[in-house]
Protein backbone atom coordinates (compact mmCIF):
# COMPACT_ATOMS: atom_id res chain seq x y z
CA UNK A 1 0.00 0.00 0.00
CA UNK A 2 1.18 3.20 -0.91
CA UNK A 3 1.96 5.92 1.53
CA UNK A 4 -0.13 9.27 1.66
CA UNK A 5 0.53 12.52 2.60
CA UNK A 6 0.38 13.11 5.97
CA UNK A 7 -2.02 15.83 5.89
CA UNK A 8 -4.24 14.60 3.77
CA UNK A 9 -4.92 11.60 5.95
CA UNK A 10 -5.35 13.82 8.81
CA UNK A 11 -7.73 15.77 7.07
CA UNK A 12 -9.70 13.11 5.91
CA UNK A 13 -9.88 11.63 8.85
CA UNK A 14 -10.87 14.69 10.42
CA UNK A 15 -13.63 14.93 8.14
CA UNK A 16 -14.98 11.36 9.11
CA UNK A 17 -14.59 12.14 12.37
CA UNK A 18 -17.05 15.14 12.10
CA UNK A 19 -19.22 12.91 10.58
CA UNK A 20 -20.12 10.26 12.86
CA UNK A 21 -19.97 12.43 15.85
CA UNK A 22 -22.65 13.97 14.28
CA UNK A 23 -24.48 11.22 13.41
CA UNK A 24 -24.24 9.94 17.54
CA UNK A 25 -25.46 13.36 18.97
CA UNK A 26 -28.20 12.12 16.70
CA UNK A 27 -29.52 8.55 17.56
CA UNK A 28 -30.96 7.25 20.30
CA UNK A 29 -34.14 5.87 21.51
CA UNK A 30 -35.92 9.59 20.96
CA UNK A 31 -35.63 11.15 18.14
CA UNK A 32 -34.28 14.89 19.03
CA UNK A 33 -35.76 18.29 17.48
CA UNK A 34 -33.06 20.75 17.16
CA UNK A 35 -35.70 23.49 17.52
CA UNK A 36 -36.81 22.08 21.01
CA UNK A 37 -32.86 21.91 21.83
CA UNK A 38 -32.05 25.71 20.99
CA UNK A 39 -35.18 27.15 21.46
CA UNK A 40 -35.50 27.21 25.68
CA UNK A 41 -33.43 30.49 26.06
CA UNK A 42 -32.50 29.03 29.25
CA UNK A 43 -35.23 26.89 29.80
CA UNK A 44 -35.02 23.67 29.91
CA UNK A 45 -36.84 21.07 27.60
CA UNK A 46 -36.74 17.31 27.62
CA UNK A 47 -35.31 17.42 24.53
CA UNK A 48 -32.60 19.81 25.55
CA UNK A 49 -32.01 17.93 28.64
CA UNK A 50 -31.47 14.63 26.93
CA UNK A 51 -29.47 16.34 24.37
CA UNK A 52 -26.72 18.35 26.93
CA UNK A 53 -26.83 15.96 29.45
CA UNK A 54 -26.95 13.18 27.82
CA UNK A 55 -25.90 12.46 23.90
CA UNK A 56 -23.39 15.67 24.10
CA UNK A 57 -21.31 14.10 26.44
CA UNK A 58 -21.40 10.39 25.50
CA UNK A 59 -20.38 11.50 22.37
CA UNK A 60 -17.40 13.83 23.40
CA UNK A 61 -16.67 10.99 26.13
CA UNK A 62 -16.53 8.32 23.01
CA UNK A 63 -13.90 11.21 20.97
CA UNK A 64 -11.89 11.58 24.09
CA UNK A 65 -11.30 8.40 25.31
CA UNK A 66 -11.03 6.74 21.87
CA UNK A 67 -8.40 9.80 20.49
CA UNK A 68 -6.61 8.71 23.82
CA UNK A 69 -6.60 4.99 22.95
CA UNK A 70 -5.59 5.13 19.75
CA UNK A 71 -2.93 8.20 20.40
CA UNK A 72 -1.58 5.58 23.46
CA UNK A 73 -1.53 3.07 21.53
CA UNK A 74 0.67 4.40 18.48
CA UNK A 75 3.35 5.83 20.90
CA UNK A 76 3.20 2.34 22.68
CA UNK A 77 4.03 0.36 19.54
CA UNK A 78 6.47 2.83 18.54
CA UNK A 79 8.43 3.06 21.83
CA UNK A 80 8.08 -0.44 21.70
CA UNK A 81 9.45 -1.05 18.67
CA UNK A 82 6.15 -3.91 18.45
CA UNK A 83 2.93 -4.02 16.45
CA UNK A 84 1.28 -6.00 19.04
CA UNK A 85 1.98 -3.47 22.22
CA UNK A 86 -1.09 -2.01 23.42
CA UNK A 87 -1.89 0.31 25.14
CA UNK A 88 -1.90 -1.48 28.75
CA UNK A 89 0.96 -3.44 27.98
CA UNK A 90 2.82 -1.80 30.47
CA UNK A 91 -0.14 -2.56 33.34
CA UNK A 92 -0.92 1.24 33.12
CA UNK A 93 -4.42 0.47 31.73
CA UNK A 94 -5.12 -2.62 35.20
CA UNK A 95 -3.34 -0.36 37.58
CA UNK A 96 -6.23 2.83 36.53
CA UNK A 97 -8.93 -0.11 36.65
CA UNK A 98 -8.00 -1.36 39.91
CA UNK A 99 -7.34 1.70 41.25
CA UNK A 100 -10.79 2.86 40.60
CA UNK A 101 -12.74 -0.48 41.34
CA UNK A 102 -11.47 0.18 44.71
CA UNK A 103 -13.61 3.42 44.84
CA UNK A 104 -16.26 2.00 43.72
CA UNK A 105 -15.85 -0.91 45.83
CA UNK A 106 -16.19 1.22 49.10
CA UNK A 107 -19.07 3.17 47.29
CA UNK A 108 -17.11 5.99 46.26
CA UNK A 109 -18.62 7.61 43.52
CA UNK A 110 -16.54 11.31 42.65
CA UNK A 111 -16.39 12.78 39.95
CA UNK A 112 -12.85 14.37 41.11
CA UNK A 113 -11.20 11.27 42.85
CA UNK A 114 -12.20 8.77 40.26
CA UNK A 115 -10.02 10.31 37.93
CA UNK A 116 -7.29 10.76 40.17
CA UNK A 117 -7.58 7.23 41.43
CA UNK A 118 -6.91 6.23 37.80
CA UNK A 119 -4.16 8.51 37.24
CA UNK A 120 -2.37 7.49 40.61
CA UNK A 121 -3.19 3.52 39.85
CA UNK A 122 -1.95 3.84 36.53
CA UNK A 123 1.31 5.43 37.67
CA UNK A 124 1.95 3.20 40.50
CA UNK A 125 1.87 0.18 37.98
CA UNK A 126 4.08 1.88 35.84
CA UNK A 127 6.57 2.92 38.52
CA UNK A 128 6.39 -1.19 39.37
CA UNK A 129 7.06 -1.88 36.22
CA UNK A 130 10.00 0.28 35.75
CA UNK A 131 11.73 -0.91 39.46
CA UNK A 132 11.22 -4.35 38.24
CA UNK A 133 13.31 -3.67 34.82
CA UNK A 134 15.46 -1.50 36.67
CA UNK A 135 18.41 -0.30 34.35
CA UNK A 136 17.91 -3.07 31.74
CA UNK A 137 16.78 -1.43 28.75
CA UNK A 138 15.52 -4.65 27.01
CA UNK A 139 11.68 -4.72 25.48
CA UNK A 140 11.71 -8.33 26.53
CA UNK A 141 12.28 -7.92 30.54
CA UNK A 142 9.77 -4.76 29.88
CA UNK A 143 6.93 -6.30 28.76
CA UNK A 144 7.70 -9.37 31.35
CA UNK A 145 6.93 -7.02 33.93
CA UNK A 146 4.09 -5.21 32.79
CA UNK A 147 2.27 -9.16 32.21
CA UNK A 148 3.23 -9.59 35.67
CA UNK A 149 2.17 -6.34 36.78
CA UNK A 150 -1.15 -7.10 34.90
CA UNK A 151 -2.21 -10.33 36.49
CA UNK A 152 -1.37 -8.82 39.63
CA UNK A 153 -4.31 -6.30 38.99
CA UNK A 154 -6.64 -8.57 37.00
CA UNK A 155 -6.16 -11.39 40.66
CA UNK A 156 -7.09 -8.42 42.97
CA UNK A 157 -9.77 -7.23 40.79
CA UNK A 158 -11.21 -10.89 41.16
CA UNK A 159 -10.62 -10.63 44.68
CA UNK A 160 -12.42 -7.44 45.24
CA UNK A 161 -15.64 -9.00 43.18
CA UNK A 162 -15.07 -12.05 45.26
CA UNK A 163 -15.55 -9.74 48.25
CA UNK A 164 -18.10 -7.86 47.71
CA UNK A 165 -20.60 -7.70 50.24
CA UNK A 166 -23.44 -8.35 47.33
CA UNK A 167 -24.55 -9.81 44.61
CA UNK A 168 -25.80 -6.06 42.98
CA UNK A 169 -22.14 -4.90 43.96
CA UNK A 170 -20.42 -7.65 42.12
CA UNK A 171 -22.89 -6.69 38.88
CA UNK A 172 -22.21 -3.10 39.24
CA UNK A 173 -18.76 -3.94 39.56
CA UNK A 174 -18.15 -6.53 36.90
CA UNK A 175 -20.50 -4.01 34.83
CA UNK A 176 -18.35 -1.04 35.09
CA UNK A 177 -15.39 -2.87 34.09
CA UNK A 178 -16.78 -3.74 31.00
CA UNK A 179 -16.69 -0.37 30.09
CA UNK A 180 -19.80 2.03 29.25
CA UNK A 181 -19.27 5.70 27.85
CA UNK A 182 -23.15 5.90 29.03
CA UNK A 183 -22.09 7.70 32.51
CA UNK A 184 -20.41 10.70 31.92
CA UNK A 185 -21.36 14.34 32.17
CA UNK A 186 -20.12 17.93 31.13
CA UNK A 187 -18.45 18.24 34.48
CA UNK A 188 -16.90 14.92 34.29
CA UNK A 189 -15.46 15.60 30.85
CA UNK A 190 -14.07 18.91 32.02
CA UNK A 191 -12.41 17.47 34.78
CA UNK A 192 -10.63 14.73 33.04
CA UNK A 193 -10.04 17.16 30.27
CA UNK A 194 -6.77 18.77 32.18
CA UNK A 195 -4.46 15.98 32.63
CA UNK A 196 -5.93 13.85 29.45
CA UNK A 197 -4.54 17.14 27.48
CA UNK A 198 -1.39 17.19 29.38
CA UNK A 199 -0.85 13.54 28.93
CA UNK A 200 -1.31 13.97 24.88
CA UNK A 201 0.89 16.72 24.75
CA UNK A 202 3.83 14.64 26.70
CA UNK A 203 2.74 11.52 24.22
CA UNK A 204 3.19 13.74 20.96
CA UNK A 205 5.96 15.99 22.07
CA UNK A 206 8.55 13.09 20.93
CA UNK A 207 7.36 11.88 18.09
CA UNK A 208 10.44 11.98 16.30
CA UNK A 209 12.17 10.20 19.17
CA UNK A 210 10.03 7.51 18.47
CA UNK A 211 11.14 7.35 15.11
CA UNK A 212 14.95 7.19 15.33
CA UNK A 213 14.08 4.43 17.97
CA UNK A 214 13.45 2.44 14.93
CA UNK A 215 17.01 1.74 14.96
CA UNK A 216 17.10 0.68 19.07
CA UNK A 217 18.11 2.60 22.08
CA UNK A 218 21.91 2.83 21.72
CA UNK A 219 21.64 4.29 17.70
CA UNK A 220 18.70 6.60 18.88
CA UNK A 221 21.12 7.66 22.17
CA UNK A 222 23.70 8.38 19.48
CA UNK A 223 21.64 10.51 17.66
CA UNK A 224 20.80 12.79 20.51
CA UNK A 225 17.80 11.18 21.96
CA UNK A 226 18.09 11.17 25.76
CA UNK A 227 16.64 7.45 26.30
CA UNK A 228 15.72 7.93 29.94
CA UNK A 229 14.09 11.40 29.39
CA UNK A 230 12.17 9.72 26.68
CA UNK A 231 11.05 6.96 29.08
CA UNK A 232 9.99 9.44 31.41
CA UNK A 233 7.59 11.67 29.47
CA UNK A 234 5.90 8.25 28.31
CA UNK A 235 5.29 6.96 31.32
CA UNK A 236 3.52 10.51 32.51
CA UNK A 237 2.24 11.25 29.52
CA UNK A 238 0.51 7.25 29.39
CA UNK A 239 -0.32 7.67 33.46
CA UNK A 240 -2.21 10.80 32.92
CA UNK A 241 -4.17 10.69 29.75
CA UNK A 242 -5.01 6.54 30.44
CA UNK A 243 -5.45 6.96 33.64
CA UNK A 244 -7.70 9.81 33.37
CA UNK A 245 -9.99 7.96 30.75
CA UNK A 246 -10.35 4.99 32.58
CA UNK A 247 -11.84 5.55 35.28
CA UNK A 248 -15.11 7.20 33.50
CA UNK A 249 -15.37 4.47 30.41
CA UNK A 250 -14.06 1.28 32.50
CA UNK A 251 -12.18 -0.90 30.33
CA UNK A 252 -12.57 -0.75 26.51
CA UNK A 253 -9.89 -3.23 25.06
CA UNK A 254 -8.46 -3.75 21.20
CA UNK A 255 -8.77 0.00 20.00
CA UNK A 256 -5.36 1.05 21.14
CA UNK A 257 -4.08 -2.08 19.69
CA UNK A 258 -5.67 -2.25 16.22
CA UNK A 259 -6.52 1.13 15.50
CA UNK A 260 -2.32 2.02 14.79
CA UNK A 261 -2.11 -1.55 12.89
CA UNK A 262 -5.17 -0.34 10.34
CA UNK A 263 -3.37 3.03 9.64
CA UNK A 264 0.43 1.75 9.68
CA UNK A 265 0.98 1.43 6.40
CA UNK A 266 -0.48 4.49 5.37
CA UNK A 267 1.98 6.12 7.04
CA UNK A 268 5.04 4.74 5.71
CA UNK A 269 5.46 2.90 8.64
CA UNK A 270 7.15 5.88 10.47
CA UNK A 271 6.22 5.95 13.89
CA UNK A 272 5.62 10.14 14.43
CA UNK A 273 3.12 10.02 11.39
CA UNK A 274 1.11 7.50 12.51
CA UNK A 275 0.30 9.51 16.20
CA UNK A 276 -2.23 11.96 15.07
CA UNK A 277 -4.21 9.81 12.44
CA UNK A 278 -4.37 6.91 15.53
CA UNK A 279 -5.91 9.52 17.36
CA UNK A 280 -8.39 10.76 14.87
CA UNK A 281 -9.30 7.14 14.46
CA UNK A 282 -9.50 6.04 16.99
CA UNK A 283 -11.90 8.45 18.22
CA UNK A 284 -14.12 7.38 15.10
CA UNK A 285 -14.02 3.82 15.59
CA UNK A 286 -14.99 4.07 18.82
CA UNK A 287 -17.75 7.03 18.43
CA UNK A 288 -18.86 3.96 15.67
CA UNK A 289 -18.81 1.67 18.61
CA UNK A 290 -21.25 3.69 20.53
CA UNK A 291 -23.52 3.89 17.97
CA UNK A 292 -23.73 0.65 17.71
CA UNK A 293 -24.29 -0.42 21.32
CA UNK A 294 -27.19 2.56 20.87
CA UNK A 295 -28.83 0.87 17.92
CA UNK A 296 -28.53 -3.04 18.88
CA UNK A 297 -31.48 -3.76 20.96
CA UNK A 298 -30.60 -5.93 23.50
CA UNK A 299 -32.82 -5.65 26.83
CA UNK A 300 -29.50 -4.76 28.56
CA UNK A 301 -27.81 -2.48 26.98
CA UNK A 302 -24.43 -3.79 25.24
CA UNK A 303 -21.14 -2.65 27.49
CA UNK A 304 -19.29 -0.18 24.90
CA UNK A 305 -16.05 -2.65 26.05
CA UNK A 306 -17.16 -6.19 25.36
CA UNK A 307 -18.57 -5.01 22.08
CA UNK A 308 -14.75 -3.59 20.81
CA UNK A 309 -13.46 -6.76 22.17
CA UNK A 310 -15.89 -9.19 20.22
CA UNK A 311 -15.10 -7.13 16.70
CA UNK A 312 -11.76 -6.23 17.51
CA UNK A 313 -10.86 -9.42 18.53
CA UNK A 314 -11.30 -11.84 15.14
CA UNK A 315 -10.42 -8.20 12.74
CA UNK A 316 -7.11 -8.58 14.91
CA UNK A 317 -6.84 -12.69 13.90
CA UNK A 318 -7.19 -11.53 10.35
CA UNK A 319 -4.92 -8.80 10.26
CA UNK A 320 -2.13 -11.44 11.85
CA UNK A 321 -3.47 -14.26 9.36
CA UNK A 322 -3.13 -11.33 5.49
CA UNK A 323 -0.32 -9.75 6.80
CA UNK A 324 2.13 -12.85 8.71
CA UNK A 325 4.27 -13.32 6.05
CA UNK A 326 5.06 -8.96 6.26
CA UNK A 327 5.64 -9.20 10.18
CA UNK A 328 9.14 -9.55 11.16
CA UNK B 1 39.72 14.67 17.76
CA UNK B 2 38.93 12.23 20.53
CA UNK B 3 41.16 12.00 22.99
CA UNK B 4 40.31 9.46 25.88
CA UNK B 5 42.93 9.22 28.99
CA UNK B 6 42.87 5.65 31.43
CA UNK B 7 39.60 4.91 30.66
CA UNK B 8 38.05 1.98 33.27
CA UNK B 9 34.64 0.10 33.65
CA UNK B 10 33.40 -2.60 34.87
CA UNK B 11 31.41 -5.22 33.00
CA UNK B 12 32.98 -5.71 30.93
CA UNK B 13 35.97 -4.62 31.98
CA UNK B 14 38.73 -1.91 30.37
CA UNK B 15 41.86 -1.08 32.60
CA UNK B 16 43.01 2.18 32.05
CA UNK B 17 42.70 2.47 28.58
CA UNK B 18 44.37 5.13 26.52
CA UNK B 19 43.58 5.91 22.94
CA UNK B 20 43.44 8.84 20.15
CA UNK B 21 41.19 9.52 17.50
CA UNK B 22 42.56 12.00 15.16
CA UNK B 23 41.44 13.70 12.25
CA UNK B 24 41.91 12.74 8.88
CA UNK B 25 43.06 9.14 10.10
CA UNK B 26 41.75 5.73 9.55
CA UNK B 27 41.81 4.44 13.08
CA UNK B 28 41.59 0.93 13.37
CA UNK B 29 40.64 -1.03 17.16
CA UNK B 30 41.45 -4.96 16.85
CA UNK B 31 41.70 -7.64 19.33
CA UNK B 32 39.92 -10.80 19.68
CA UNK B 33 36.46 -11.39 20.49
CA UNK B 34 35.98 -10.23 24.45
CA UNK B 35 38.91 -7.90 24.35
CA UNK B 36 36.54 -4.74 25.21
CA UNK B 37 36.64 -2.73 21.79
CA UNK B 38 32.88 -2.26 21.64
CA UNK B 39 33.17 -1.54 24.96
CA UNK B 40 35.51 1.43 24.38
CA UNK B 41 33.79 2.45 20.95
CA UNK B 42 30.41 2.74 23.04
CA UNK B 43 32.52 5.00 25.52
CA UNK B 44 34.52 7.11 22.85
CA UNK B 45 30.91 7.58 21.31
CA UNK B 46 29.15 8.85 24.72
CA UNK B 47 26.96 5.59 24.72
CA UNK B 48 27.83 4.57 28.23
CA UNK B 49 29.99 6.58 31.21
CA UNK B 50 33.39 4.88 31.89
CA UNK B 51 33.48 4.19 35.72
CA UNK B 52 36.61 6.73 35.84
CA UNK B 53 38.71 8.17 33.33
CA UNK B 54 38.59 11.47 31.26
CA UNK B 55 37.14 12.40 27.96
CA UNK B 56 37.98 14.83 25.22
CA UNK B 57 36.04 15.94 22.35
CA UNK B 58 37.56 18.77 19.81
CA UNK B 59 39.55 19.76 23.63
CA UNK B 60 36.80 19.94 25.64
CA UNK B 61 35.69 17.73 27.89
CA UNK B 62 32.54 15.31 26.99
CA UNK B 63 30.19 16.54 29.95
CA UNK B 64 30.15 20.04 28.12
CA UNK B 65 28.42 18.49 25.43
CA UNK B 66 24.39 18.50 25.84
CA UNK B 67 23.14 15.04 23.73
CA UNK B 68 22.60 17.00 20.87
CA UNK B 69 25.21 18.66 20.16
CA UNK B 70 27.43 15.53 21.18
CA UNK B 71 25.47 13.36 18.50
CA UNK B 72 26.00 16.18 15.65
CA UNK B 73 30.18 15.82 16.52
CA UNK B 74 29.71 11.82 16.65
CA UNK B 75 28.17 10.01 14.13
CA UNK B 76 27.94 6.02 15.53
CA UNK B 77 26.76 2.76 13.56
CA UNK B 78 26.12 -0.25 15.95
CA UNK B 79 27.61 -3.86 14.88
CA UNK B 80 23.87 -5.78 14.88
CA UNK B 81 22.26 -2.52 13.43
CA UNK B 82 18.41 -3.43 13.37
CA UNK B 83 15.67 -1.66 11.63
CA UNK B 84 12.49 -2.14 13.50
CA UNK B 85 9.92 -0.82 11.15
CA UNK B 86 9.87 -1.63 7.54
CA UNK B 87 10.74 1.73 6.59
CA UNK B 88 12.11 3.06 3.02
CA UNK B 89 15.57 3.64 2.32
CA UNK B 90 15.34 7.39 2.52
CA UNK B 91 13.24 7.72 5.38
CA UNK B 92 15.87 5.61 6.95
CA UNK B 93 18.73 7.56 5.90
CA UNK B 94 16.95 11.15 6.95
CA UNK B 95 16.79 9.84 10.47
CA UNK B 96 20.28 10.41 10.52
CA UNK B 97 19.74 14.29 10.33
CA UNK B 98 17.91 13.87 13.89
CA UNK B 99 20.93 15.93 15.37
CA UNK B 100 20.24 19.41 13.87
CA UNK B 101 16.52 19.32 14.11
CA UNK B 102 16.48 22.09 16.38
CA UNK B 103 19.77 23.76 15.35
CA UNK B 104 19.66 27.18 13.75
CA UNK B 105 20.32 27.50 10.31
CA UNK B 106 18.94 24.04 9.95
CA UNK B 107 16.37 23.52 7.11
CA UNK B 108 14.26 20.78 5.50
CA UNK B 109 15.85 21.70 2.00
CA UNK B 110 19.06 21.21 3.66
CA UNK B 111 18.47 17.86 5.28
CA UNK B 112 16.92 16.52 1.40
CA UNK B 113 20.24 17.80 -0.05
CA UNK B 114 22.30 16.26 2.65
CA UNK B 115 20.65 13.01 2.73
CA UNK B 116 20.43 13.39 -1.25
CA UNK B 117 24.24 13.49 -1.21
CA UNK B 118 25.36 10.84 1.04
CA UNK B 119 22.92 8.19 -1.03
CA UNK B 120 24.67 9.34 -3.78
CA UNK B 121 27.97 9.43 -2.05
CA UNK B 122 27.49 5.27 -1.13
CA UNK B 123 25.81 4.89 -4.72
CA UNK B 124 22.47 3.72 -2.68
CA UNK B 125 20.07 6.58 -4.83
CA UNK B 126 18.46 4.09 -6.75
CA UNK B 127 17.19 2.44 -3.66
CA UNK B 128 15.46 5.67 -2.23
CA UNK B 129 11.75 3.83 -2.05
CA UNK B 130 12.74 0.34 -1.66
CA UNK B 131 12.08 -1.16 1.68
CA UNK B 132 15.05 -1.44 4.12
CA UNK B 133 14.17 -5.35 4.85
CA UNK B 134 13.92 -5.82 0.70
CA UNK B 135 17.49 -5.19 0.72
CA UNK B 136 20.57 -7.90 -0.19
CA UNK B 137 23.20 -7.36 3.10
CA UNK B 138 25.43 -5.54 0.80
CA UNK B 139 22.60 -2.96 0.14
CA UNK B 140 21.73 -2.32 3.64
CA UNK B 141 25.44 -2.01 4.97
CA UNK B 142 25.17 0.86 2.83
CA UNK B 143 21.95 2.20 3.67
CA UNK B 144 23.26 1.97 7.61
CA UNK B 145 26.19 3.84 6.64
CA UNK B 146 24.67 6.51 4.83
CA UNK B 147 22.44 7.12 7.92
CA UNK B 148 25.48 7.64 9.79
CA UNK B 149 27.01 9.77 7.05
CA UNK B 150 23.83 12.06 7.27
CA UNK B 151 24.63 13.27 10.56
CA UNK B 152 27.60 15.24 8.81
CA UNK B 153 29.77 14.63 12.10
CA UNK B 154 33.60 15.12 12.73
CA UNK B 155 33.73 12.17 14.17
CA UNK B 156 32.76 8.73 12.58
CA UNK B 157 32.78 5.55 15.02
CA UNK B 158 32.15 2.69 13.31
CA UNK B 159 31.40 -1.30 14.92
CA UNK B 160 32.42 -3.99 12.48
CA UNK B 161 30.66 -2.51 9.51
CA UNK B 162 31.53 -5.25 7.46
CA UNK B 163 30.69 -8.41 9.47
CA UNK B 164 29.50 -10.99 6.96
CA UNK B 165 29.59 -9.05 3.75
CA UNK B 166 30.85 -10.46 0.36
CA UNK B 167 34.52 -9.12 -0.06
CA UNK B 168 33.35 -7.08 -2.93
CA UNK B 169 31.44 -5.04 -0.72
CA UNK B 170 34.01 -5.13 2.51
CA UNK B 171 36.62 -3.04 0.08
CA UNK B 172 33.40 -1.08 -0.85
CA UNK B 173 32.96 -0.13 2.55
CA UNK B 174 36.62 0.75 3.59
CA UNK B 175 37.15 2.50 0.59
CA UNK B 176 33.85 4.66 1.79
CA UNK B 177 35.23 5.37 5.01
CA UNK B 178 39.14 6.14 3.80
CA UNK B 179 36.96 8.21 1.55
CA UNK B 180 35.62 10.16 5.06
CA UNK B 181 39.04 10.74 6.27
CA UNK B 182 39.98 12.71 2.95
CA UNK B 183 37.54 15.53 4.22
CA UNK B 184 39.43 15.41 7.42
CA UNK B 185 36.94 13.31 9.28
CA UNK B 186 38.28 11.04 12.75
CA UNK B 187 37.09 7.37 11.96
CA UNK B 188 37.50 4.84 14.52
CA UNK B 189 36.31 1.28 13.52
CA UNK B 190 36.65 -1.89 15.19
CA UNK B 191 37.58 -4.94 12.20
CA UNK B 192 37.85 -8.49 12.84
CA UNK B 193 39.34 -8.89 9.29
CA UNK B 194 43.62 -7.72 10.32
CA UNK B 195 44.34 -8.02 6.71
CA UNK B 196 41.71 -5.08 6.05
CA UNK B 197 43.15 -3.37 8.96
CA UNK B 198 46.89 -3.78 7.46
CA UNK B 199 45.63 -2.41 4.36
CA UNK B 200 43.65 0.53 5.09
CA UNK B 201 44.09 1.60 8.82
CA UNK B 202 46.20 4.61 9.33
CA UNK B 203 46.93 3.82 13.00
CA UNK B 204 45.96 0.97 14.94
CA UNK B 205 45.29 -0.34 18.60
CA UNK B 206 45.85 -4.08 19.37
CA UNK B 207 43.32 -4.85 22.95
CA UNK B 208 43.34 -8.03 24.66
CA UNK B 209 41.55 -8.50 28.13
CA UNK B 210 40.71 -4.77 28.08
CA UNK B 211 43.82 -3.50 27.28
CA UNK B 212 45.46 -1.62 24.89
CA UNK B 213 48.47 -4.36 24.29
CA UNK B 214 50.38 -2.30 21.29
CA UNK B 215 49.53 0.90 19.35
CA UNK B 216 51.06 2.54 16.46
CA UNK B 217 51.13 1.97 12.44
CA UNK B 218 49.82 -1.45 11.41
CA UNK B 219 53.39 -2.94 9.59
CA UNK B 220 54.06 -1.80 13.70
CA UNK B 221 50.85 -3.39 15.28
CA UNK B 222 50.09 -6.32 13.03
CA UNK B 223 53.54 -8.36 14.10
CA UNK B 224 54.01 -12.17 13.80
CA UNK B 225 54.61 -12.17 17.85
CA UNK B 226 51.57 -9.75 18.80
CA UNK B 227 48.92 -11.57 16.52
CA UNK B 228 50.79 -15.15 18.18
CA UNK B 229 50.56 -13.42 21.87
CA UNK B 230 46.87 -11.70 21.55
CA UNK B 231 44.76 -14.52 18.75
CA UNK B 232 46.66 -17.45 19.36
CA UNK B 233 47.24 -17.68 15.39
CA UNK B 234 50.42 -18.47 14.05
CA UNK B 235 50.86 -16.13 11.01
CA UNK B 236 53.43 -14.91 8.64
CA UNK B 237 53.47 -11.37 7.89
CA UNK B 238 54.25 -10.43 3.65
CA UNK B 239 54.39 -7.08 1.91
CA UNK B 240 51.26 -8.13 0.53
CA UNK B 241 49.11 -9.37 4.07
CA UNK B 242 49.22 -12.07 7.03
CA UNK B 243 49.32 -15.77 5.82
CA UNK B 244 47.60 -17.34 8.30
CA UNK B 245 49.32 -21.39 8.31
CA UNK B 246 48.53 -22.56 11.18
CA UNK B 247 45.74 -22.91 13.56
CA UNK B 248 46.59 -25.00 16.36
Amino acid sequence: MKSIQQSSLILILAAILSGVFFVSLWIGPIDLEVTQIFSGRGEATPHSVIFWEIRLPRSLLAVLAGATLGLAGAVMQGYMRNPLASPGLLGNASGAALFSVILLYFGIRSAFMLPLAGMLGSFTALILVLLMVGSNASITVLILAGVAVNTVCAAMMALLLNLAPSPWAVRDLYLWMQGSLSNASLTDLMIMAVPLVIGWYLLLKNDQALDVLTFGEDTASSLGVDVEKLRIYIVIGLSLAIGAVIPVTGIIGFIGLVVPHILRPFTGNLPSRLLIPSALAGAILLVIADIFVRIIATGQELRIGILTSIVGGPFFIALIIKHRKELF
Amino acid sequence: MIEATSICSAEPDLFGVDINLEPGKLTGIVGPNGAGKTTLLKILAGLTKPVSGELNLNEQPFELFQSLERARHIAYLEQYSFVHWPLDVWQLVKLGRYPHRDRPGNSPQIDTQVVNDVMQQVGIQDLSTRTFHSLSGGERARVLLARALAVQADHLLVDEPIASLDLKYQFEIMQLLVDQTNNNICVGVILHDLNLALKYCNFIYLMDKGKVVSRGLPTQVLTQENIKQTFDIDVKVHDTGIEIYSLR
